[in-house]
C-alpha cells in the first residue's frame, strides 16, 4: 500500500505561501477588470466589474503580510539550523541572485511588452497612453527605475539586513517581554503599531517598487515578519489564538467590508481625510491584521499536509510568481480589444499565463542551472526538511 | 619580510575577533543606514538633503569611531599585549588591522557612493553633478585612509583626532576649491556625466594618493623594531 | 648537551635612559628562573625580546629551538605569556576569549579550562569589565595555561594582588609547575613568590645582570653574621658585601658563605654571635646597593 510521505512540520507554510505567491498572479490578472484600479493598471481592460475589485483588494489585505510572516518564520529557523554564514549564502542565492538576474530581465521584457501593447491595443488603458510620449526616442522624461513586482525580494533584502542588527542588539528579554502579555494586548499592540506605516500612504497600500526601500514598507512588513520570526521560537505565540480563529475571520471581514465602502471609487482620485482616513487605516491595519492570523490558523488545520499536488505548487510557485508579469501583460493586451465578458477574459489571461508559466519552468528551469536557484529540491520533493532549502 | 599571506589564517582570526567587537555598533550604524537611506527613499527634497547629510555624517563616524575602536583603544586598554602574545609578528597585526578597518569601511563607503549614484541616475539630479560626488567620496576615503595610517602608526588619540579635524576642515575647502573650478562647475547642468582631464586627473590623483598612504603605512610598520 | 627553554647570548640594546650590554641569559628546559629587579631593571625588555616583540640591536635570541624575532609566529604557538599590564577585551565575556582561544591553538584543553574556571571560582559569562584584577588575573593565566605551553613567560603576575588572590595564583602556578617538561619564566619584583617557585634566579639591575645561578646554592651563598670586634678593630674582610659596624658590633653580610668564611671571621679575631640564612628579598636589597 502506497503512503503518503510524511509532511514537514511546517508543510502548511509552505503550501500556505505556494497559495499566496499564486494569488498573486491572480490579484495582478484582476486589476486589468477592476474599476477602481482602471486609472493606473498598465493593462487596464474596457470590461470592467465590480467584483474583481472586492475580491482583489480582499486579497490585496492580507496576501503580502501573510508572505513577510512566512518569510519570518522561516529567517529563523533556517539562521538557528544553518547559521548566520549559511543563511547569508542562502539568501543570496535564493533572494539577491534572482533578483539581480530577474529585475534587468524583467524590465527589459515589459519594456517590450509596452512597445507591443502601444502598437496592437486600439483602446489603450490611461496608464499606457501616459507612458506613450516617454518611449519616443530622444525623450527627456524617462520611465521611472523600479523593482516592478520583484519590490518584495528587494525588501526582504533589507529585512534579513535589520534582522542581524535585531539579533545583535535586542535582548532575548525583550521578546520574553512582549509574549507575557495577554493575548487581546499583544493584539491590540501590533494593531496600533501597523497604523504608523499604513497613515503614511493611500489605501490600499502601494507596491512600493521605487529603487529606494520604502520605510512605511519595511516597518509595515518588518512588523509581519518579526511576528513570523518571533512564531518559530514561541509556537505558542501562534496556537493561543487559535480558539479565536473564528472571530478572527469575521473581524476581518468587518474591517475589509468598512475599509472598501470607504476606498475611493478611482483610487487615483482623492483619498479620505481626517477621521474617515483614521477609520480606513484602522480597518486596513485590524483587516490585515486578523486575516493573515485566521489565513495561519486555518492552514495549520487544514493545509497542514503534503501530498503531490501541494509539492508541486509549492515548488513552481516562486517561479511563475517572479516571471508571469509580461505575460500577463502580454496576453491582457490582447485579450483588450475583444469583445469578451470581464470574467471570460480574466480566466482566459490567469490559465494561458499559468499555462506558460509552468511550460518555462519545466523548459527553462528544471533541466537548466536555475533548477538550483528556484526547484533545489527537484527529485527529492517529499524531503521531510524541505523547508530548510527553499524558505521564501 | 613577512607579508600577508604567510599567516594568513591567523590574520583571518585577527579580522574575525575585530569584527566581533565592533559587532554591535556596526548593527547600529547599519540599522542607522537603511533609516537614511529610507528617509532618502521619501522622495521629497528636505528628507532627501537631510538624509543625504546624515548620511555623510554616517560614514565620518563609523570611519572615526572603527579607527579608534580598533587601534587607538587596542593600545589604551592594553589588549595589544594580549593580542601580540598570539601566534603573530607585530606586522601580521598591523596587516589584521589595515585589512579589519579597510573592510569594515570599504563595504559603508561603496554602499554610499553607490546609493548615491542610483539615486542621481534614477532621479531628476542632473547627472553632471556624478564627477563631483565621486571626487568627494574618494577625498572622505582618503581622509579616512590618513587617520587609520596615523592611528596605526602612532597609536596616538590626540594625533588621530588632529589628523581627523583637520581631514574634515580640508573637506570643506576641498569641496569649495572644486566648486570654483571652471572644469567642474560649468559641467555640473550638464544631463550626463562630463569626465575631462580635470576631474580625471584628480581622481587620479586621490586614488594615487590613497595606495600612497596604505603602502606608506605598511612600510613603515615593517620597519619598526620595537612594540608596545 | 643540554637543551634550553631559551637561550640569549650577547644581547645588546640601547633606549634612551636605558642601556643592555652584552646580556647572556639561558634557562635549561624543565626549570623554573626567577627574574629579580627593580622596577626598570630590564626585566620587560628582556621578556620582550624573548616574545619577538623587541629587537636587539645586536645578539641572538633562541626561544624553544627558533630564532627570534625571525620565527616568533612558530615559536609563539607553543608559549604562553601573561603580564600584569595585559588586559582582556573589557566588553567580551571570559568565555569568549576562550573560544578565541582555542580557535588559535589547537591544543587548548577545554575540560582543563572548566577544571580551572572552578579553581580559579570564575564564571565563564561574566564580561571581563565586570572583574576585579584578582580575577582578571586570574582569567589571564587560564587562557595561558589551558593552552598547556612548553615555556611559561610571567611578567609580574601578582602585581597589584590583595594576599588571597595572590596566594591562589601561587599555590596554582606552584600545582602547575610540576609538570617537569615545562619551563617557566616569572619575572617579580615581589622575591617572596620568586623564592617560593623558582630553581634558578636571575637578577638584573640597570640592564645588567648581577647574578645568575641555582636557588638553593644562590640563597645558601648569602648569610648575614652578627660579630662582636675587638676593642679599636674597624670592621673590615675580604668576600663581604656590607658591613655595618656600631661600636664594637658588626654586621657581616657575605655572598661567600661556604665553610672557611666563618672561619676567617674567627682567625681575623671577630666572635660571631648569631649566623642568619637571608631572605631572597634582603640578599636582593644587598647585591642592587653593593652594584650601584
Amino acid at each position: 500500500m502506497m503512503t503518503e510521505p510524511k509532511p514537514g512540520r511546517f508543510a502548511y507554510l509552505d503550501n500556505l505561501r505556494a497559495v499566496a505567491m499564486l494569488a498573486g498572479l491572480l490579484f495582478h490578472a484582476a486589476l486589468a477588470y477592476s474599476p477602481k484600479a482602471h486609472g493606473f493598471w498598465l493593462s487596464a481592460d474596457p470590461a470592467q466589474y465590480p467584483l474583481f475589485d472586492v475580491l482583489a483588494w480582499a486579497s490585496h489585505l492580507f496576501r503580502m503580510p501573510l508572505f513577510f510572516f512566512i518569510a519570518g518564520f522561516f529567517t529563523a529557523l533556517l539562521w538557528q539550523k544553518a547559521g548566520g554564514v549559511a543563511f547569508a549564502k542562502n539568501r543570496l542565492q535564493r533572494v539577491a541572485l534572482p533578483l539581480l538576474l530577474f529585475l534587468p530581465l524583467l524590465t527589459l521584457a515589459m519594456h517590450a511588452v509596452i512597445h507591443v501593447g502601444l502598437s496592437v491595443v486600439e483602446q489603450p488603458s490611461a496608464l499606457l497612453q501616459l507612458i506613450k510620449p516617454m518611449l519616443v526616442a530622444g525623450s527627456q522624461t524617462r520611465l521611472p527605475l523600479s523593482t516592478m513586482h520583484l519590490w518584495f525580494l528587494y525588501h526582504l533584502l533589507f529585512l534579513y539586513v535589520l534582522t542581524y542588527c535585531a539579533r545583535v542588539l535586542l535582548s532575548d528579554a525583550l521578546q520574553k517581554h512582549l509574549l507575557a502579555l495577554k493575548s487581546r494586548s499583544l493584539l491590540l499592540l501590533l494593531l496600533c503599531l501597523l497604523l504608523p506605516p499604513l497613515w503614511l500612504v493611500p489605501a490600499p497600500v502601494p507596491a512600493p517598487d521605487w529603487i529606494f526601500p520604502a520605510l512605511w514598507a519595511l516597518w509595515f512588513y518588518g512588523l509581519f515578519f518579526a511576528c513570523g520570526y518571533v512564531v518559530y521560537h514561541h509556537a505558542g505565540a501562534l496556537a493561543r489564538y487559535d480558539a479565536d480563529r473564528r472571530l478572527l475571520l469575521m473581524l476581518g471581514a468587518l474591517s475589509y467590508a468598512v475599509f472598501y465602502l470607504l476606498l475611493p471609487a478611482d483610487l487615483l482620485a482623492a483619498q479620505p481625510l481626517g477621521w474617515a482616513k483614521l477609520l480606513m487605516t484602522l480597518c486596513e491595519a485590524s483587516g490585515a491584521l486578523c486575516w493573515t492570523l485566521a489565513a495561519l490558523l486555518y492552514a495549520k488545520r487544514y493545509l497542514n499536509r503534503s501530498n503531490k499536488v501541494l509539492r508541486y505548487l509549492s515548488a513552481v510557485s516562486y517561479w511563475v510568481y517572479l516571471v508571469h508579469l509580461p505575460l500577463l501583460f502580454l496576453l491582457q493586451f490582447g485579450l483588450t480589444d475583444l469583445s469578451w465578458p470581464a470574467g471570460v477574459k480574466y480566466l482566459a489571461a490567469v490559465l494561458l499565463t499559468l499555462s506558460g508559466c509552468l511550460l518555462s519552468y519545466h523548459l527553462l528551469v528544471v533541466p537548466t542551472v536555475l533548477g538550483k536557484l528556484f526547484a533545489p529540491n527537484q527529485g527529492r520533493a517529499d524531503s521531510p526538511d524541505k523547508p530548510l532549502h527553499k524558505l521564501l | 619580510m613577512s607579508n600577508i599571506f604567510s599567516n594568513a589564517r591567523m590574520i583571518k582570526l585577527l579580522i574575525g575577533k575585530d569584527w566581533q567587537l565592533v559587532k554591535k555598533s556596526l548593527a547600529a550604524y547599519l540599522a542607522g543606514g537603511v533609516l537614511v537611506i529610507g528617509l532618502m527613499g521619501m522622495a521629497t527634497p528636505l528628507l532627501f538633503n537631510t538624509g543625504a547629510i546624515l548620511m555623510i555624517t554616517l560614514m565620518i563616524v563609523i570611519g572615526a569611531r572603527s579607527a579608534i575602536e580598533l587601534v587607538i583603544n587596542e593600545k589604551k586598554d592594553q589588549t595589544l599585549a594580549f593580542v601580540l602574545s598570539l601566534p603573530v609578528t607585530p606586522q601580521d597585526y598591523a596587516w589584521a588591522k589595515l585589512g579589519a578597518n579597510l573592510l569594515l569601511y570599504l563595504v559603508p563607503w561603496l554602499l554610499l557612493v553607490l546609493g548615491m549614484l542610483a539615486v542621481i541616475v534614477s532621479s531628476p539630479v542632473y547627472n553632471g553633478v556624478i564627477p563631483l560626488v565621486v571626487l568627494v567620496s574618494v577625498f572622505i576615503l582618503l581622509s579616512y585612509c590618513c587617520y587609520l595610517a596615523t592611528a596605526l602608526l602612532t597609536y596616538s588619540e590626540g594625533y588621530t583626532t588632529a589628523v581627523m579635524i583637520i581631514t574634515n576642515l580640508l573637506l570643506n575647502g576641498f569641496i569649495i576649491w572644486l566648486l570654483r573650478m571652471p572644469a567642474i562647475h560649468l559641467t555640473l547642468e550638464a544631463p550626463t556625466a562630463s569626465w575631462n582631464s580635470t576631474s580625471l586627473g584628480l581622481l587620479t590623483g586621490g586614488i594615487t594618493l590613497i595606495i600612497i598612504v596604505l603602502l606608506g603605512t605598511a612600510a613603515l610598520q615593517q620597519r619598526k623594531t620595537s612594540f608596545l | 648537551m643540554q637543551s634550553f627553554a631559551f637561550d640569549m647570548r650577547g644581547i645588546d640594546i640601547r633606549y634612551p635612559h636605558f642601556a643592555m650590554e652584552n646580556l647572556n641569559l639561558a634557562l635549561p628546559q624543565g626549570q623554573v628562573m626567577g627574574l629579580v629587579g627593580v622596577n626598570g631593571a630590564g626585566k620587560s625588555t628582556t621578556i620582550r625580546m624573548l616574545m619577538g616583540l623587541v629587537k636587539p640591536a645586536a645578539g641572538q635570541i633562541e626561544v624553544l629551538g627558533y630564532q627570534m624575532p625571525a620565527q616568533q609566529v612558530q615559536a609563539k604557538y607553543e608559549i604562553g605569556f601573561a603580564s600584569d599590564d595585559m588586559r582582556l577585551y573589557k566588553s567580551q565575556t571570559l568565555q569568549w576569549h576562550m573560544d578565541f582561544v582555542h580557535s588559535i591553538y589547537p591544543q587548548f584543553d577545554q575540560a582543563y579550562a572548566k577544571d580551572l574556571l572552578k579553581r580559579f571560582e570564575l564564571i565563564g559569562e561574566q564580561k571581563i569589565k565586570g572583574l576585579s584584577h584578582g580575577q582578571r588575573v586570574k582569567a589571564s593565566l587560564l587562557l595561558v595555561l589551558a593552552r598547556r605551553p612548553k615555556l611559561l613567560i610571567l611578567d609580574e603576575p601578582t602585581t597589584g594582588l590583595d594576599p588571597v588572590a595572590r596566594d591562589e595564583v601561587i599555590s596554582e602556578l606552584a600545582e602547575v609547575l610540576r609538570d617537569d617538561a615545562r619551563s617557566v619564566l616569572f619575572s617579580s619584583h615581589n622575591t617572596h613568590d620568586i623564592e617560593k617557585l623558582s630553581d634558578q634566579i636571575a637578577f638584573l639591575d640597570r640592564g645588567k645582570l648581577l647574578a645568575l645561578q641555582d636557588k638553593e646554592t644562590y640563597l645558601d651563598s648569602w648569610s648575614r653574621f652578627r660579630c662582636q670586634l675587638p676593642p679599636g678593630r674597624q670592621a673590615d674582610i675580604t668576600g663581604a658585601v656590607s658591613i655595618r659596624q656600631q661600636g664594637q658590633l658588626a654586621e657581616i653580610i657575605t655572598d661567600q658563605n661556604n665553610h672557611d668564611f666563618p672561619q676567617r671571621l674567627v682567625q681575623a679575631g671577630f666572635t660571631v654571635l648569631e649566623q642568619h640564612r637571608m631572605s631572597l628579598e634582603e640578599i636582593f636589597v644587598a647585591n642592587v646597593k653593593r652594584s650601584r
